[in-house]
């Protein structure tokens, strides 16, 4: 006995934990009566006589659409039933408010006859005189109209939904496909999936971001890297290199406006003849040069304190101009190029020792113009 | 577990958080624009003017608001893109998408 009662608690709890959780077919059903309702409102006039209320109850049907896709049938519900308020109110406010026709004047008098629905028929015929002011008459005929005898009951287009997607066809611009009112009836596409809709993206096909108008970002020498983060907008290079070509030798610094050297450039002892172990760097510095047109350079040569300064200004300046001199060989302009020597006077490292002795021992590149 | 694994699954883990990351402001960089939108189509007076389009503007942006809550920040962001469009129609800087309704024709 105590297990049946055990059970019978259990299966009530369940079902009351199923209903909570929002029946799908009443949600939908209410979908329907909401839709109803927003058309009566619409028929009434509520978009201009209490368009907040009207807004917000077509507002609130989209949400339910929107929460009953996702399959949160709990929050479709609580937006199904402000819808229903707001429709109301909005049906309300119409109600009170006087509608005004407007007609248009036109050139000739025009006649319409609208026939009502009711088993005696009766016709309206509505007058319109070309006037400046539009003018609206209105007269009631008991008798019969010319037109159709039978009054057969006309469908209220203003209900008609054709898709079903709460937009009715009259405010519709793709009846046939469903879509939410934001968007006039008509689906959202977005055909590259980019989370931007086709018609803001100025790149459809291509996944790109809002930022961009749903294009890629730019990256002029498409090289994968965008322009933002390349350093090197014009020349292919792995983002691993900052867009930039890979160098073997040198670094391309932007920042210090300086060609940096990946290894010192051999001299002769106390000559300014260049080693063949650095024309490899030499040579990457002319390739360089030469695809960079507008790149001009100021050649440094710096020695270290042994000696006679005035021998090591001379021979900074000399191997400067050997530098100079092997690059114009390799195809770079001369006049990109000014070299000058600086001897002694400006050491990286300390010249009690012969690493920094090393050190001080070099030649640098400053970049004077991109 | 060896440390290059424990190094892989950070790795993985810090890619995933970034990744993540992507959403959020991507979904306020949109409400904070819809909001805009909505005080600039106020401040043309758009209550009186467009009242429809106004309050469309703001239910969406308070749903966008909402959605952003629940971090769904995808259906924010477009929420939000909605409620800028609306806002956009109410200020009277774009004319609406589609068509005018035929109760357009009247204002």
């Amino acid at each position: 006995m105590r297990l049946r009662s055990a059970s019978l608690v259990a299966l009530f709890l369940s079902l009351a934990a199923l209903a909570a959780c929002g029946n799908p077919i009443n949600v939908r059903a209410r979908q329907d009566a909401l839709k109803i309702e927003i058309a009566k409102a619409t028929e009434l006039g509520a978009k201009d006589c209490a368009p907040e209320e009207f807004a917000k109850s077509q507002a609130q049907m989209d949400f339910a659409i929107i929460e009953i896709e996702q399959g949160d049938y709990i929050r479709a519900e609580d937006h199904l039933e402000e819808g229903f308020r707001m429709a109301k109110a909005a049906q309300r406010g119409a109600k009170n408010c006087s509608r005004a026709i407007v007609v248009k004047a036109t050139p000739k008098p025009t006649v319409v006859v609208v026939l009502t629905p009711t088993p005696k028929p009766t016709a309206i015929i509505i007058l319109v005189t070309p006037t400046p002011t539009p003018v609206v008459i209105i007269k009631e005929t008991p008798t019969p109209t010319p037109t159709p005898a039978t009054p057969t009951p006309t469908p209220d287009v203003t209900k008609i939904d054709s898709d079903g997607d709460g937009t009715p066809d009259l405010q519709d611009d793709c009846p046939g496909d469903v879509g939410p009112l934001a968007n006039r009836g008509c689906p959202v596409r977005d055909a590259d999936n980019d989370g931007v809709p086709d018609g803001n993206d100025e790149c459809p096909t291509v996944p790109g971001f809002a930022a961009f108008k749903g294009c890629p970002p730019p990256d002029k020498d498409k090289d994968g890297v965008v322009d933002s983060a390349d350093n090197c907008i014009d020349q292919v290079g792995p983002v691993t290199n900052k867009g930039c070509p890979e160098l073997k030798f040198i670094v391309i610094n932007k920042e210090t406006k300086r060609i940096e050297l990946k290894q010192t450039i051999h001299f002769a002892s106390g000559k300014a003849i260049i080693l063949a172990d650095s024309f490899g760097i030499l040579d990457e510095v002319a390739k360089v040069m030469r695809e960079n047109t507008t790149m001009e350079v100021r050649i440094e040569g710096h020695t270290d304190s042994d000696g006679p300064a005035t021998a090591n200004l001379a021979l900074s300046k000399a191997r400067a101009d050997s530098v100079r001199a092997y690059l114009a060989k390799s195809g770079v302009g001369p006049a990109r190029m000014r070299a000058v020597g600086l001897g002694e006077t400006s050491p990286l490292g300390e010249n009690r020792t012969n690493e920094g002795k090393s050190i001080n021992r070099r030649v640098e590149f400053h970049i004077t113009k991109d | 577990m060896t440390r290059s694994r424990v190094f892989r699954s950070l790795a993985l883990v810090s890619g995933l958080l970034l990744l993540a990351a992507c959403g959020p402001s991507k979904s306020t960089q949109a409400l904070f624009k819809a909001r805009n939108a909505i005080q600039v189509a106020e401040v043309a007076d758009a209550a009186k003017k467009r009242p429809y389009e106004l309050t469309l503007a703001k239910e969406y942006y308070v749903k966008a608001k909402e959605e952003a809550g629940y971090s769904k920040f995808e259906l924010s962001e477009k929420l939000a893109k909605q409620a800028l469009e609306f806002a956009k129609v109410a200020a009277g800087e774009t004319s609406p998408v589609a068509t005018p309704i035929p109760d357009d024709e009247s204002k």
